[in-house]
């Protein structure tokens, strides 16, 4: 193995290389950190009506069809993304921002698509001073950029699932990288199209062509580059979430999740990387548990228990006298000699209460409140959304309930379906109960 | 004070000092907030999605029921049969 000798010690290759790689990262982080800045950032969250364009500083663009306002997919469940609709056949929106000359922009998309025709392309152009960099997403789910004479994969994403996706500009080397996913899917630093010397990017452009598919953004926002830092403090410190991943079983620091199980989802906290979003969900809290401001699931508490029983009142004795007023108040110390005071038997029920939250009663509590629950949606209804071929919708039992006669009597057909299969339920258990009564035989 | 309370007040100082902190609250590998999420998080979301399908097709309160009677069933089988097995043990 070969080894370098620095100042009478042997350090191994293998370390040195690890020493070269951390201290590029640094200067990355610290080069990324100092000259980042971006054109605008905006997560649509204040416009209101259908179309994105005229608000906000966005504009019409090569004839088409502004982008438009949606309330309800959003990237943080809440607010405000924008979106070009597959009904339409085209869509454009671009704003004009502040000159950058090394700068970085991100954005969250989603893209719902259509394996049947592959022809609808979304495209975010940053551009400025005839130099432009070209993100596209297809509905096929490649996100790719151009170098003016093909289309270069980064990565696949899955569609109706929300994806990161970035581009970092340098004017001093003329060159620009496209990342989407995670920080570590780049192109590497490339040459942007056209003119190929960088002055400055000032505007983004949100072009559709095409109508078979339906595409958001959302959260247009400078680049956090969370991922490459490795210790709660570095991250802390730039504004990132250091959390524990339990699915990973290691500290993580990134806010870029692009998965289903993302913040947004049931009590996923450790993915939600704010605040606010972190709040929203049902069980999260947002606090600091050694490690910096983080988003934990909150511990499951039982509520206090409060005593049913209550001790009873000692007879009154104000209205007797005499002999009677003497025995009803010596019967009244007795009694109170060994009555006990309210307080003590709260006292007690809540020692007894705490039981409940150790092991194993505190986990039997789950399992039975799970139970519980599953058992009372045995009468929910709920709505199951489903997809097929691009096209939403929900699944539909309204037929269930058509009317079919049966022996003159009118049945809906859901009565039919429900006593077959109880029927065909309790025979089986029939089967099952006489073999279990010859075993005793 | 009683002295109902003094003893109520000596088994509390028991339970609270002697017993209780000694009782863990978490399993090491699964803590109890975790246990709690998973149950009450994406395992619940979907079982009541997919209850509330299947549902439409099945008396599932029966059929739970049933299985339940099932379980039982085999596990007082076994115990009978664990109490002859013992009976046979004693008497040789």
């Amino acid at each position: 193995m070969p080894r370098f000798s620095l100042n009478n010690r042997i350090i191994p290759l293998e370390l040195k290389l690890v020493l070269f790689v951390g201290l590029l990262l640094i200067l990355l982080l610290i080069g990324g950190s100092v000259f980042g800045a971006t054109i605008f950032e905006d997560d649509f969250d204040s416009y209101t009506g259908f179309f994105l364009n005229g608000q906000g500083g966005w504009s019409d663009c090569q004839s088409y069809a502004s982008w438009e306002i949606s309330t309800t997919t959003t990237k943080y469940g809440y607010g405000n993304s924008v979106y070009s609709p597959q009904s339409v056949w085209g869509r454009c929106s671009e704003k004009t921002g502040v000159d950058i000359e090394t700068g970085e922009i991100s954005f969250w998309a989603k893209v719902m698509g259509n394996y049947v025709n592959y022809t609808n392309i979304t495209t975010i152009e940053i551009s400025g001073a005839g130099t432009t960099a070209l993100w596209s997403m297809r509905e096929n789910g490649d996100v790719r950029y151009y170098t003016g004479s093909m289309w270069v994969d980064v990565c696949h994403v899955q569609q109706d699932v929300w994806f990161w996706l970035a581009v970092e500009w340098d004017s001093d080397t003329d060159l620009v990288r496209y990342t989407c996913e995670s920080v570590y899917q780049n192109s590497g630093w490339v040459a942007p199209i056209y003119d190929q010397t960088i002055e400055y990017f000032n505007k983004v452009r949100l072009l559709t062509t095409g109508q078979n598919t339906t595409t958001y953004i959302d959260e247009i926002e400078e680049i956090n580059l969370c991922g490459f830092y490795e210790n709660p403090t570095s991250c802390s410190d730039a504004g990132c979430s250091w959390y524990y991943s339990i699915y990973l079983q290691d500290y993580l620091c990134t806010p870029y999740y692009s998965s289903p199980d993302a913040c947004g989802s049931f009590y996923n906290c450790p993915y939600c990387v704010s605040k606010i979003t972190c709040e929203e969900q049902v069980q999260c809290e947002w606090t600091d548990k050694g490690t910096g401001d983080a988003c934990y699931m909150t511990e499951p508490t039982t509520p206090i228990e409060t005593a049913t029983w209550e001790v009873p009142e000692l007879e009154n004795c104000n209205e007797l006298s005499g002999v009677e007023l003497l025995l009803c108040e010596i019967k009244n110390d007795i009694s109170g000699f060994f009555m006990p005071t309210q307080e003590k038997i709260e006292q007690l029920y809540q020692t007894f209460g705490a039981f409940k939250t150790k092991f194993p009663f505190n986990y039997i509590g789950s399992l039975n409140d799970f139970f519980e629950n599953i058992s009372d949606s045995f009468n929910a209804t709920k709505t199951i959304p489903i997809e097929i071929l691009g096209k939403e919708s929900n699944v539909n039992f309204s037929f269930w309930n058509s009317t079919t006669t049966i022996g003159g009597e009118g049945e809906t057909f859901k009565n039919v379906i429900w006593d077959i299969t109880t029927f065909v339920v309790l025979i089986a258990w029939f089967v099952w109960l006489i073999s279990w009564v010859k075993r005793f035989f | 004070m009683s002295i109902a309370d003094i003893i109520l007040s000596l088994v509390n100082w028991t339970f609270q000092t002697l017993i209780l902190p000694l009782m863990p609250t978490n399993l090491p590998l699964l803590p109890h907030s975790e246990f709690s999420d998973i149950l009450t998080g994406t395992l619940q979301h979907n079982l009541t999605y997919s209850f509330a399908g299947v549902a439409q097709f099945f008396n599932l309160k029966l059929l739970f029921l049933l299985l339940s009677s099932m379980i039982f069933g085999e596990i007082l089988f076994w115990l009978v049969r664990a109490g002859f097995f013992i009976v046979k043990l004693i008497r040789g």
